[in-house]
């Protein structure tokens, strides 16, 4: 069950509105390597985990990604209050203006909005967690690249902090990825798929531990 | 034989031992690692020295004025940051003495926090003007205040 926390996971208070960073940062919220697509990749994968090592880290840093969904839709929200005609009519704003006014919606900075197609749920545990390395990537990219286009501090100082999540994420999915292999067959970490092949007559613990021929 | 001991450092990890073939390897983190003050580790996004990696070099460099608030993010913080690690070093016995420690001092802090400012949770109880739940400023709204 998930219930609500009336509190952001770290402070944000941007000073300035910026509609202009407000349209860069919301790619955090619905683009590809947003907040929405990592915590909705990991709380589905887990599902489909075999071992209660990796169903727990994704319950956790999923959870978190959705309190990091929470802060960039703050800072989107504060740097698009009480808008001037000016800052209204920015032509870097307008288009977004005009669909959401100062709503906040999933959208990838490019105006493409949120898809599904940003994340991938396979079944497969190794699969998944290699997907889940490469995902924390890509986000810690992005926040890298909203570093180098901001420079308001107040936002800043909020990005730093989340970016720096997606390193700690990255450091612990891989050594989920090792727990797991330590669970598998030995020599051949590919011969099954412990998320569906475990119930299957002839896979029997000594294949899982890869002590019989194989 | 002169052979100097390696020392370790806290960015490095445990090198893969007779790592498999075709397969991702990350190294694990050591086990009871360094970390940084509760205040400091907060702003860097991490407690853990060796994880802290910021782009250009240039991570935040002033901790936050400890109101109540602050200090129970800082807290909830620290119990997010230890249980990650927790989720993959299960075994350490040091990391899970300081999880319990910060456990602790969270349900302190709470209480001292909605005794103040009102419930953080539905099942926190109510302030004695009605019904708090409600009441802003709701964590995304702007405030001058340093506290809510």
């Amino acid at each position: 069950m998930f219930s609500y926390e009336k509190m952001l996971q770290y402070p944000i208070k941007i000073k300035n509105p910026n509609p202009r960073l407000a349209k860069i940062i919301i790619t955090q919220y619905g683009g590809p390597d947003g907040e929405l697509s990592a915590s909705l990749r990991y709380l589905s994968q887990r599902f489909s985990m075999p071992f209660d090592e990796q169903k727990g880290l994704l319950t956790d840093i999923g959870t978190e990604e959705l309190g990091h969904l929470e802060m960039i839709g703050a800072m989107v929200h504060q740097l698009t209050r009480n808008l001037n005609d000016r800052q209204m009519k920015d032509p870097a704003f307008a288009a977004y203006l005009v669909d959401h006014t100062t709503g906040v919606y999933p959208t990838a900075a490019s105006g493409a909005p949120w898809n599904a197609a940003g994340l991938e749920v396979k079944g497969d545990p190794i699969a998944d967690l290699v997907e889940d390395l490469a995902a924390e990537q890509k986000a810690r990219v992005t926040y890298d690249n909203i570093l180098r286009l901001s420079d308001d501090p107040d936002v800043n100082d909020v990005i730093r902090f989340l970016r720096e999540r997606e390193i700690v994420h990255f450091q612990r999915f891989g050594e989920s990825l090792e727990q797991l292999r330590e669970k598998m067959n030995k020599r051949n970490v590919y011969f099954y798929n412990p998320a569906v092949d475990l119930k299957l007559p002839g896979i029997s613990d000594d294949v899982m531990d890869g002590n019989s021929i194989n | 034989m002169n052979q100097k001991e390696h020392v370790i450092h806290p960015w490095e990890g445990i090198q893969p031992h007779k790592a498999p073939l075709a397969n991702p390897y990350i190294p694990a983190q050591l086990p009871d690692p360094s970390v940084y003050e509760m205040p400091f580790g907060f702003i860097r996004g991490t407690i853990f020295r060796g994880l802290d990696l910021p782009f250009h070099g240039m991570g935040n460099q002033y901790p936050k004025h400890q109101s109540c608030k602050i200090q129970l993010q800082q807290i909830k913080f620290a119990v997010q940051e230890i249980s990650l690690y927790l989720d993959t070093h299960p075994a350490d016995e040091n990391v899970r003495e300081k999880l319990r420690f910060y456990q602790k001092l969270c349900r302190q802090k709470e209480e001292e926090y909605i005794r103040l400012y009102g419930p953080i949770r539905k099942e926190d109880a109510l302030c004695d003007d009605g019904y708090s739940w409600v009441k802003g400023p709701w964590p995304w709204e702007f405030s001058l205040y340093k506290e809510g």
